[in-house]
């Protein structure tokens, strides 16, 4: 299953602002088994960018199609093929992880049978087995990223996409976040990831595209970004899009 | 508990007096079916009633039927306890018997078929022969202890509502909650749905549990202790049939999906909780205020007043513990109750999850709306 974005827009207001695009003629492609990542600072736009094709907000313009599924006409059906998982999203604190899990997965439509044995694999997978009866509210933050990403693939969905997954994590807790990714894209997952960390995009993506001010300035493997900007390090490269942007402007 | 205290004065003891007549004969299948009438064999009809030991006479007269009480009853104006009133109602029940039949005789003044015995020496006084003197009943009918406490759990029923409408919509945004619910294959509908039904649920029940509660101590107090001499526990006594019962219930799951609704709708817009807890006294207000109206005696569902959101609702519910026959008015009022629910959650909707959105119109109205209420920033 492919995701394939078009033309991607989307509009905000705000008073102080007025009219922006958060993210503008936003367009790529990720295969399966492919992670696609979207680097660029904060406010670039990757978050918007991310909220849209999950369907959490409504597109300006544009158009969005996972495999046959056209995201934006049909989303109950692109949800089910799909899971998110942001920084940001919150837990019910007075829940148990198996009862969230339980909760998202009969939601989303799993067997009961398969779903108390999806369970059991993702408590032992993502090892938070013995947190799983305890209240949500009283997780360490690792521990609730691993129930949200828990949450997030309940429904084992073929596109995953991850906002920020990192962010608030330790060390520890990132490296299992990054296995946990690697493993998703041996299983032929088709991945969208957004960071700002330059390190973390080098080392899981396969694609990346750097975007800024709503636009992906430009997109292709490491070794292509390279070429195309004459730089060694993706910190280099990405500086370099930035500022011919910037003087364009 | 109390069956043995209530049976003693619930019963009215009634004799047909004359020969057998077909007329007489269909009143007394109709009140032979009702459990508060018990017909008794009189020898001299005039004298028991006289003495007391009978309650009412029937007679068939020349062209109509004559219906003569006594006086112990104390019906009608001279009524002064909520024994009373209900002894009122069933005798409302036994004229309504008679204009059913075709058996009243009609006169100026309306049906000319009550009479009461004031005097031993059997002078009689016409107290509820007109058609003043019926209303009169129904709207003493209409006071009772079990539908006060009934009304007065709605209160609760609104309170029950409140912290769980604030669960289900400020608290998800400021618990970031609200994102994972918009990542379910479901529509934005169907949880709008859900959330309209878990508040409801613990509105009801909440009312429910409350109403029981208060029922209870209320007839311990009544039935244990004497200090309420004109009070009885009989005064708490259900005398609803089967139909009477689901009606009540329907009324009550109504005002409990009303309530919810607007409820639901009053924190949709409101990104705190602490906002949210502001904004449900609007709707705890109107349930503070409205449904205590209906306990008003000349207050009534009416053509008017079946557009009165809340307080229809709570007439409509008092009117059914009346016994008032199911009618238009009803209809109108679960149309009118159900078209504020739709109204209230689709707005709610739209505050809710256009508000995700501040890149729509409606997203961006809502947006600017909860401003005013709220510093949190919604758009990334």
């Amino acid at each position: 299953m492919k995701l394939h974005v078009e033309k991607l827009c989307k509009r905000f207001y705000e008073p102080a602002r007025g009219e922006f695009f958060a993210c503008n003629e936003i367009s790529f492609e990720v295969g399966q088994g492919e992670i696609f990542g979207l680097l660029g600072p904060n406010g670039a736009g990757k978050t918007t960018t991310l909220r849209v094709i999950s369907t959490i907000l409504k597109p300006t313009s544009g158009s969005a199609h996972l495999g046959d599924i056209d995201i934006f006409q049909d989303p109950d059906a692109a949800r089910r093929a799909m899971g998110f998982l942001s920084s940001s999203t919150g837990l019910y604190e007075r829940l148990t992880p198996r009862e969230i899990l339980t909760y998202f997965g009969r939601l989303s439509g799993v067997a009961e049978p398969v779903l108390k044995e999806k369970i059991e694999s993702l408590f032992l997978a993502l090892d938070f087995k013995q947190f799983a009866d305890a209240r949500c509210g009283k997780l360490s933050q690792g521990t609730k990223q691993k129930v949200s990403i828990a949450r997030a693939i309940i429904h084992d969905p073929k596109l995953m996409i991850f906002d920020e997954p990192s962010t608030g994590l330790d060390v520890l807790a990132t490296q299992s976040m990054h296995e946990f990714i690697k493993q998703a894209k041996g299983e032929g997952k088709c991945i969208v990831f957004s960071t700002h960390i330059m390190s973390e995009a080098e080392k899981l993506c396969d694609r990346i595209g750097i975007i800024n001010d709503g636009k992906i300035l430009a997109q292709g493997t490491l070794a292509e970004l390279r070429a195309l900007t004459g730089e060694t390090y993706l910190e280099e490269v990405f500086m370099a899009l930035v500022r011919k942007y910037e003087l364009a402007k | 508990m109390f069956k043995a205290d209530s049976d003693k004065d619930k019963s009215i003891t009634y004799a047909i007096s004359g020969p057998p007549d077909k007329g007489l004969e269909q009143i007394d299948a109709i009140l032979q079916k009702r459990k508060h009438f018990k017909k008794i064999e009189c020898t001299q009809p005039e004298k028991d009633l006289t003495d007391g030991k009978v309650d009412a006479i029937i007679t068939r007269k020349a062209d109509y039927v004559e219906l003569r009480v006594n006086q112990l009853l104390k019906v009608a104006t001279l009524a002064t306890t909520i024994n009373d009133n209900l002894k009122s109602a069933y005798l409302q029940e036994l004229t309504e018997a008679f204009a059913s039949k075709g058996l009243a005789k009609e006169n100026s003044q309306g049906f000319a078929i009550v009479s009461q015995n004031i005097t031993a020496s059997g002078n009689t006084q016409q107290i509820a022969g007109s058609s003043a003197g019926r209303s009169r009943l129904n709207k003493l009918e209409n006071i009772s202890a079990t539908l006060c406490l009934i009304i007065f759990s709605l209160l609760m029923l609104g309170l029950g509502a409140a912290y769980p409408s604030i669960a289900v919509t400020a608290e998800e945004f400021e618990r970031n909650t609200i994102e994972t619910s918009c990542l379910l294959p479901v529509s934005r509908s169907m949880i709008m749905l859900g959330k309209v039904a878990a508040v409801s649920t613990f509105a009801a029940v909440s009312g429910i549990v409350n109403f029981v509660s208060m029922y209870s101590v209320a007839a311990l107090v009544l039935s244990q202790a004497k200090l309420f001499p004109r009070f009885t526990s009989d005064h708490l006594i259900f005398n609803l049939n089967v139909a009477q019962t689901l009606g009540l219930v329907a009324c009550y799951l109504l005002l409990a999906v009303l309530i919810s609704a607007l409820m639901i709708f009053a924190t949709s817009f409101c990104r705190t909780v602490r906002s949210a807890q502001q904004w449900t006294t609007f709707p705890l207000l109107l349930i503070l205020l409205l449904p205590p109206c209906a306990l008003f005696p000349n207050l009534e569902l009416n053509s008017r007043m079946m557009w009165v959101p809340i307080l229809n609702c709570t007439l409509m519910l008092k009117a059914v513990f009346s016994g008032v026959p199911f009618n238009y008015t009803f209809i109108v009022v679960i149309l009118v109750s159900l078209l504020i629910s739709f109204i209230a959650l689709a707005l709610a909707r739209l505050f809710l999850f256009e508000q995700v959105d501040p890149g729509s119109y409606f997203g961006r109205k809502a947006d600017s709306f909860a401003r005013l209420f709220s510093k949190k920033e919604t758009s990334s």
